[in-house]
């Protein structure tokens, strides 16, 4: 990956007022989007830059979904790829609430590139279910016998017994209806108004919270936010897989930490399939004018 | 990794080019360059892609030999055996893999190396994706075996090199540990030479009383090997990547090793501390260098170890300073936590604390306190896995029967089968342990007691507990979840595969033989398709209605390692028949494949996710799932 890169360098240093010894950026998102090898761009595009690399992954274990953190710092005296909380000079999320769940690394002046794509996790849906509101419930009992999960189940044989042993939905206790474990939470009952005191609600364990509050909040933390669809820019582009790559666009566009665009679109060339050079190249490009408009306006 | 189908960066000859590399491989590249002739080990996370990395070499550079091995024990043997032979050897695992390992491992270190022999241990501090944080600097001070630390991937890759030749000088084993952080971090690395293997015959060495551990030899090997440690001891202080930095006037000296060394360097550069505070980096963490610690002593009012998870060093400070009557105060895990991994933020805190000043970075800038919180994401098993349909086969079946039945289980995907919605597994202590576990539980638990157990699991220690269910008659039901990989570390292929670590075919050792080897009667066997749910169902309800040890091999290869080997084949996704689907939510709350989600309150597909497995067009009561029928899939 040799390249001549005197003149890019002379370029960088006019344009970055601030020269630091250290550059700490974050790459969040979920398994299998290709926050890893956006992370491996940024690091290469560095090495090419002349600095010190390091990176780090950490994320779950599982193949796929789970959350993913891919810490990467340069520069010229850093030993370890940790940044310290409050210290990132550049947070970009490939989910939305990726960004939401790092906001405790950035700061004031930290750039957020963040892209509008909400994926929730299975275990929102998994860990919903029902409560009774006690202060309503008057132990009528007439949500026992109505439940549309139980009476399906009898008609399948593959799920009847499943429910058999859980059970009931939900049995009286102290005078007031108790939801069970066995509930699926397909608040079909609500629908259906079976409580005459509207006694029972819908409730998730964990919530995911809507976008526009998601955004609100991360507005809230710095001044410099840009959150854009990357997904939908990337289909435009061609390909859905380019996604990471209109946001190493976004990045060069806006062009706050030293890594120039023509080396971070080399190194982006180098790492993707040759067949696919062309949809990343434009997937590139929409994301450098995304940034580089970003850059005019809130940045001056 | 620069251009496909080339030669990847860690494999090129050409000393000196820089790139980007993993740690893991950064430490295969410095394997390969020391000119290893036979590398073995078992995959483990965070040590798996060094050996993959390994094979990948091989493919270019095909004069060694590299094998995936049964468990960690053998893998350790087997290199054993080759440094025997004089030649360079390398047996590769995860820190618990050394649990396995260490019969062979405390005595073979009395008798030293006789080709250049590393043994890599991958701790994991903060159990990331281990059982366990067990601090195996202890395991090689148990065998007194010297243990190389590196703070960084160029550090990784000289110092494993370095090690080959260490080995041979003093006929030495070596301990390479590293951790997590060191294993599946990545950083610039610049290449070295490729040293080429000498061409000669490497017949194993007839040094019969050497070998072979009978009590009077074992006591003549015991006295070398306390010798050969007292030269190591003396040498520490000379170790080439041990540096001992005395900054003029400095009164606080620090000792530290590996990646908590590269978190204190950082922390001194943001406490603007750097040339007030003298540190001693070791490269050799054991044995320790007696004279430089000493010399850090003298030049210092007050110490502090940073390292993480036990206080290995501390207490060689502590001890050394008692010995030679240095009175100086030593701190270490009264500021840095004995539990979980290090961080620049921790190590910040842990060094201001013990300085006694304030944290500077102590608050967080921004106010984040009354934002929304973002849901976790906690480990699933993933979109058509087909363990999630053997355990919802046998929740069924449970339910059916109404009695209590007890999961012991294993590691593996299959352990993440604990979480909801199918709560399936009820153990997992260690590789192996669940059959050996169900055959304890039947002795005294009144109902079924199942081990759930993974294909190469089962290769790996599963036999003696099977063997021992046969012999003793113990009234279990095995289940063998045979997806055809060692799949949570990444896909590695297994006996069962017959297939070798460099894509070679080997020899298929079929698990049923195994079995049926065992001591299993063909009544007592059940070979099934996991995602086929009647014949599921009716396995296990006959396994439970037959007396004695069963098994049942539920059999079908794992959903993403499919979609790899098969990049081309067609996938049918399902879809959900709103007429149909009266939102009872039992394919989400129930059966909680990924691939199905709500959607604007109604059950809905994520086309890219699915598998096209179509399990859960069996599970729905109102057959409101079906393939997707469009044109493109006629």
């Amino acid at each position: 990956m040799a390249l001549d890169l005197k003149d890019d360098r002379e370029i960088r240093k006019d344009e970055h007022a601030i020269e630091k010894d250290n550059y700490n950026a974050l790459c969040v998102g979920i398994g299998g989007t290709g926050v890893i090898r956006a992370s491996m761009i940024l690091g290469w595009a560095a090495l090419q830059e002349g600095f010190k690399v390091r990176t780090a992954e950490t994320h779950g274990m599982s193949q796929r979904g789970g959350s993913v953190s891919s810490y990467l710092r340069f520069g010229k005296t850093l030993e370890n790829p940790f940044m310290i909380e409050g210290d990132l000079d550049v947070l970009i999320a490939f989910e939305i609430s990726e960004a939401l769940r790092n906001l405790y690394y950035v700061n004031k002046d930290t750039l957020i590139i963040a892209s509008r794509n909400a994926v929730i996790p299975p275990s929102v849906l998994t860990f919903r279910s029902l409560k009774v509101d006690k202060d309503k419930c008057v132990g009528c009992g007439n949500c026992l016998s109505y439940c549309i999960p139980n009476q399906v189940f009898l008609e399948n044989r593959y799920v009847n017994s499943f429910t058999l042993m859980k059970g009931p939905t939900r049995k009286i206790v102290n005078g007031y209806s108790r939801v069970l474990d066995s509930c699926t939470g397909c608040s079909q009952c609500i629908i259906d108004e079976v409580c005459p005191f509207n006694a029972i609600e819908a409730y998730n364990e964990w919530e995911y919270p809507e976008i526009s509050l998601i955004e609100e909040d991360i507005k809230a933390v710095s001044d410099n936010v840009l959150i854009l669809d990357a997904n939908k820019i990337a289909i435009e582009a061609g390909n859905l897989l380019a996604a990471n790559v209109v946001l190493i666009g976004t990045l060069a566009g806006i062009n706050k930490i030293p890594l120039s665009k023509k080396i971070l679109k080399e190194t982006v060339k180098k790492f993707v399939p040759k067949k696919a050079i062309d949809v990343n190249m434009r997937a590139f490009k929409k994301g450098f004018n995304k940034g580089e408009k970003f850059r005019q306006e809130i940045l001056g | 990794m620069v251009e496909k189908m080339s030669k990847p960066f860690y494999a090129l000859d050409k000393p000196n080019s820089k790139g980007v590399v993993l740690g893991n491989e950064a430490l295969a590249r410095g394997v390969f360059e020391a000119g290893i002739q036979v590398a073995a080990g078992y995959p483990g996370t965070p040590s798996s892609e060094i050996m993959e990395t390994l094979a990948s070499i091989h493919k270019f550079y095909p004069n060694f030999d590299i094998e995936w091995s049964t468990n960690e024990a053998v893998g350790f043997q087997v290199a054993l055996g080759a440094s025997m032979c004089s030649a360079r050897a390398f047996a590769c695992m995860k820190h618990v893999g050394l649990n396995v390992a260490a019969d062979a491992f405390m005595t073979a270190s009395y008798a030293g190396a006789h080709g250049g022999f590393v043994l890599l241990s991958a701790d994991d501090p903060n159990c990331y994706s281990s059982q366990n944080e067990q601090d195996n600097r202890i395991y090689g001070m148990h065998a007194l075996c010297p243990i190389f630390e590196a703070i960084n991937i160029q550090e990784a890759k000289d110092i494993v090199k370095y090690a080959f030749d260490f080995s041979e000088e003093f006929e030495s084993l070596v301990m390479m540990r590293t951790t997590t952080r060191l294993n599946h971090a990545r950083g610039d690395l610049a290449l070295g030479k490729i040293k080429t293997i000498e061409e000669k015959e490497y017949n194993f060495d007839k040094d019969r009383a050497r070998w072979t551990f009978l009590p009077s030899n074992a006591r003549v090997q015991r006295v070398k090997q306390l010798k050969r440690y007292e030269t190591l001891r003396k040498f520490s202080n000379k170790f080439p990547y041990t540096n001992l930095n005395i900054n003029d006037g400095a009164k606080i000296g620090v000792i530290s090793s590996g990646i908590p060394y590269s978190y204190v360097n950082d922390a001194l550069l943001k406490l603007e501390l750097e040339n007030k505070i003298s540190t001693l980096k070791l490269g050799m963490v054991f044995p320790q260098p007696e004279k430089l610690i000493l010399e850090l002593f003298e030049n210092s009012e007050r110490i502090v170890v940073v390292e993480e998870l036990d206080p290995f060093l501390e207490d060689f400070a502590k001890k050394l300073a008692f010995e030679h009557n240095v009175n100086i105060e030593i701190e270490g895990k009264k500021f840095f936590p004995r539990n979980g991994e290090l961080n620049l933020n921790k190590v910040v805190n842990g060094l201001t604390g013990f300085l006694d000043i304030p944290n500077p970075f102590i608050d967080l800038p921004v106010d984040i306190q009354d934002l929304h919180k973002a849901s976790p994401r906690p480990p699933v098993l993933c979109p058509g896995c087909s363990h999630r349909n053997t355990f919802y086969a046998l929740k069924l079946i449970e339910q059916r029967k109404g009695a209590k039945w007890v999961y012991s289980s294993d590691i593996g995907c299959y352990t993440l089968g604990f979480y909801k919605p199918l709560e399936a597994i009820d153990t997992c202590i260690c590789m192996g342990a669940s059959i050996g576990m169900a055959n304890g539980i039947s002795k005294l638990h009144k109902g079924p007691v199942l081990a759930l157990i993974g294909d190469s699991t089962f290769f790996h220690t599963g036999i003696p507990g099977l063997i021992d269910a046969v012999y003793n008659q113990n009234d279990i039901i095995v289940i063998i979840l045979d997806n055809s990989a060692t799949a949570m570390t990444g896909f590695q292929p297994h006996p069962g595969t017959g297939m070798k670590i460099t894509g070679e075919p080997g020899t298929k050792v079929p698990l049923e033989q195994i079995v049926q080897g065992a001591g299993i009667q063909d009544d007592h066997l059940w070979i099934i398709d996991s995602n086929d749910l009647e014949e599921s169902t009716k396995a296990i309800e006959d396994a439970i209605n037959t007396k004695g040890p069963c098994v049942i091999i539920s059999r079908h290869i794992c959903a993403l390692l499919d979609q790899r080997i098969h990049r081309d084949k067609k996938i049918i996704p399902v879809e959900i028949d709103e007429d149909k689907c009266n939102n009872c939510m039992i394919c989400i709350s129930n059966f909680g494949c990924p691939a199905l989600t709500v959607k604007d309150e109604k059950v809905s597909v994520i086309q890219n996710q699915c598998t096209g497995c179509g399990v859960c067009i069996e599970i729905c009561p109102k057959d409101a799932i079906q393939f997707k029928d469009n044109e493109e899939n006629k």
